[in-house]
């Protein structure tokens, strides 16, 4: 153990005498942390779609106004050329071109054809679309209605003359008539309770961010035993009364402690710096870390005795930390992951039994 | 009972045999001296000895320990030296002492004591708190034997200490190797510098292609080449057809050609040595300088071999 202790040590002091990487592997995650926070934070944006109105009636009117009246859409205006343009640079989602006699078609009881610019199709752009038949839908009624109504009035001689005016009053009421309070109230109650995890974005962040860049710590203090061998030192030691246990043992214990003191410094900035809640489960999150970590140095020891040279390392495992570290949910929650088979593969990576298990450690009251 | 016994020792890569048969004794308290050209197999000789490789077959007895049945009774009685230097170049020289005399089990007061004492022996007492990386090669190079001698072994092995080193840290070395065997120390010494070998060691072996060519006190192997004189001439630029021009010469018993050198064995040099100036001029070569040297060491190798002991 005497030994084992001492090669701790050599370990310690050498990480500490090349302070810059540890220093590095500490701050980019803290930085990564902050601005996927930041971008967590902002929340969905109104989507922006361009009308063409080259009608310009009170239908089309109508329709364009109902988009404006929804927050979640942001409308801007423009000709044909324009809504191209804007498409193509991704500055709207969809542009709607509102033909001439869209109005009269609409109030003939014809089908307007409306033509939709847009770059790819997604469930987004399908919603838009549904939303842009409702508005015409109800335009199309309020324009029912007041010709009903129109009708109902010209049975009376005094309006003769003044159609017009009286189909646009009655067009207005009936679109006032439309919800004049909202339909229907919804209430947003979250029945997560006690044993439920629930997602948490900033914590999943920094969670996933100070694994990712913990194993690439880990790994690379293990991968010292390549530069040991290319020094002559690990044979020197392997000359000298130390058992290749003890030599081990050190190793993966010097690595193990440098892992855990950039993780324990990484919990503690996230704490004080991000307001990451780390749960109320200290002893447990230090033994999932704590596993962890020597699961990381064992992952090093065995990618040290693949590779023959640090250049190889470096060269192997960014590729290796990398593609896990996605496939394990470091990145991205992996409820997001839809696909079975990236499902399945996940179990068999170690960040994914650690983020899941840190995660539910912090989101999780305790029973 | 011999420090060192190496018995018919064979050590294959695939079907390249690195070692090949080779069998020595080492006396308690002597310099032994392995000499070879680079890629003889010293320093696979010297790994087997230090317990780092697996024979093929054979077996070293150190001190009538094994390495291949029980390596862990032999290390506590090796120090080895490694060819390439073997340090932690982010710790002091002080660091390094430490922690390596830890490994061989020192520890406590004697630990520091000897640490200083090694200190003394390697001159760099002054330097002894400053980073190995800051070190000129010749100082690392005394450090690294430093290292081997913390434990004060029963057997110093060197592989050699002395490649890449400025003159003034090579005579430092080789005075302190002696002045360790004055004490009682065993040392098995390798190098390609016939001269160190011929300052420092009491007997020899001399190595080429994995094999043991010759062995003995340095006068039983000079005599083997008799009263035969060395004529070396610095020539640049010599042909192999002139070169077996020059081989063909009458009195012309060995030649050879070597970075700009060539040696000539004679029984009597100073009488081939008009002949061979003559060939040379005729290949229009420039000659820098001609030299008769007494038998040595190199022509030992040159009669065994028939090639110089240079690279």
């Amino acid at each position: 153990m005497g030994k084992t202790a001492f090669i701790i040590g050599l370990k310690l002091k050498n990480q500490a005498r090349q302070p810059l990487v540890f220093l590095m592997m500490l701050f980019l995650p803290l930085l990564t942390t902050f601005f996927v926070g930041l971008m967590a934070f902002e929340g969905p944006s109104a989507v922006p779609v361009l009308f063409v109105d080259e009608d310009q009636s009170l239908h089309s009117r109508g329709v364009i106004q109902s988009f404006a009246d929804d927050p979640d859409y942001r409308v801007l205006y423009g000709n044909r050329e324009e809504a191209v343009e804007k498409v193509r640079g991704f500055e709207v989602q969809a542009a709607f071109v509102l033909p001439e006699h869209f109005g009269r078609r609409i109030e003939q009881g014809l089908a307007p054809q409306v033509d939709v610019y847009q770059v790819h199709e997604s469930g987004e752009l399908i919603a838009t679309r549904q939303v842009f038949r409702a508005a015409v839908a109800k335009v199309a009624a309020n324009s029912g209605i007041a010709e009903l109504a129109l009708t109902e009035i010209s049975r009376d001689k005094a309006v003769a003359g003044r159609e017009d005016a009286l189909r646009e009053r009655a067009y207005q009421n009936a679109l006032e008539s439309w919800f004049p309070a909202a339909p229907v109230s919804l209430k947003l109650e979250q029945r997560d309770g006690k044993g439920t995890p629930v997602f948490d974005q900033t914590a999943h962040t920094s969670i996933g961010f100070a694994l990712f860049f913990c194993m690439f710590t880990v790994v690379f203090a293990m991968g010292t035993i390549l530069d040991e061998k290319r020094e002559g030192t690990w044979q020197r030691l392997r000359a000298m009364p130390v058992s290749r246990g003890q030599i081990l043992a050190g190793n993966l214990g010097g690595t193990f402690l440098i892992g855990m003191t950039q993780m324990l410094l990484l919990v503690l900035a996230g704490a004080y710096l991000f307001g990451v809640n780390w749960g109320n489960n200290l002893p447990g999150a230090l033994l999932v870390l704590a596993a962890f970590m020597f699961c990381a140095a064992g992952l090093g020891l065995a990618l040290s005795g693949l590779v023959k040279t640090t250049a190889q390392l470096a060269a192997l495992a960014p590729i290796l930390l990398v593609s896990t570290s996605m496939l394990g949910g470091c990145f991205w929650p992996l409820e997001v992951v839809t696909s079975e088979a990236l499902l399945a593969l996940a179990r068999f990576v170690p960040q994914s039994w650690a983020v899941t298990a840190l995660h539910d450690l912090v989101v999780r009251e305790p029973p | 009972m011999n420090m060192v016994a190496v018995q018919n020792l064979k050590k294959t890569y695939g079907n390249v045999p690195a070692v090949d048969g080779v069998s020595f004794e080492i006396a308690r308290g002597e310099i032994w001296g392995l000499l070879g050209p680079n890629g003889a197999g010293k320093s696979t000789t010297i790994s087997v000895v230090a317990t780092l490789l697996k024979p093929t077959a054979g077996d070293v007895l150190v001190q009538g320990k094994s390495v291949t049945r029980e390596p862990a009774r032999v290390r506590p009685l090796i120090g080895l030296v490694p060819q390439d230097v073997a340090l932690y170049p982010s710790l002091s020289a002080r660091e390094n002492l430490l922690f390596f005399g830890r490994m061989q089990g020192l520890g406590g007061r004697a630990l520091h004591v000897r640490t200083d004492e090694v200190l003394e022996i390697t001159g760099l007492a002054e330097r002894a708190g400053d980073r190995v990386a800051t070190f000129s090669g010749g100082m690392k190079r005394r450090i690294n034997i430093g290292v081997g001698l913390m434990h004060k072994p029963a057997l110093l092995i060197l592989d050699e200490p002395t490649v890449g080193i400025d003159p003034q840290s090579r005579r430092h070395i080789l005075d302190t190797v002696k002045h360790l065997n004055t004490e009682g120390m065993t040392v098995l010494y390798t190098s390609h510098y016939m001269e160190e070998v011929e300052y420092l060691c009491d007997r020899l072996g001399i190595m080429d292609h994995g094999r043991l060519i010759a062995q003995g006190r340095k006068e039983e192997l000079i005599r083997l080449v008799g009263r035969r004189e060395r004529l070396e001439v610095r020539i640049e630029g010599l042909s192999a057809a002139a070169l077996g021009d020059l081989r063909a010469l009458p009195g012309v018993e060995e030649a050879a050609y070597q970075e700009d050198r060539l040696s000539i064995v004679s029984g009597e040099a100073s009488g081939v040595l008009s002949a061979v100036l003559a060939r040379v001029q005729r290949t229009g070569s420039r000659v820098k300088a001609v030299v008769i040297r007494e038998p040595d060491l190199e022509s030992v190798f040159l009669h065994l071999t028939g090639k110089e002991l240079r690279d």
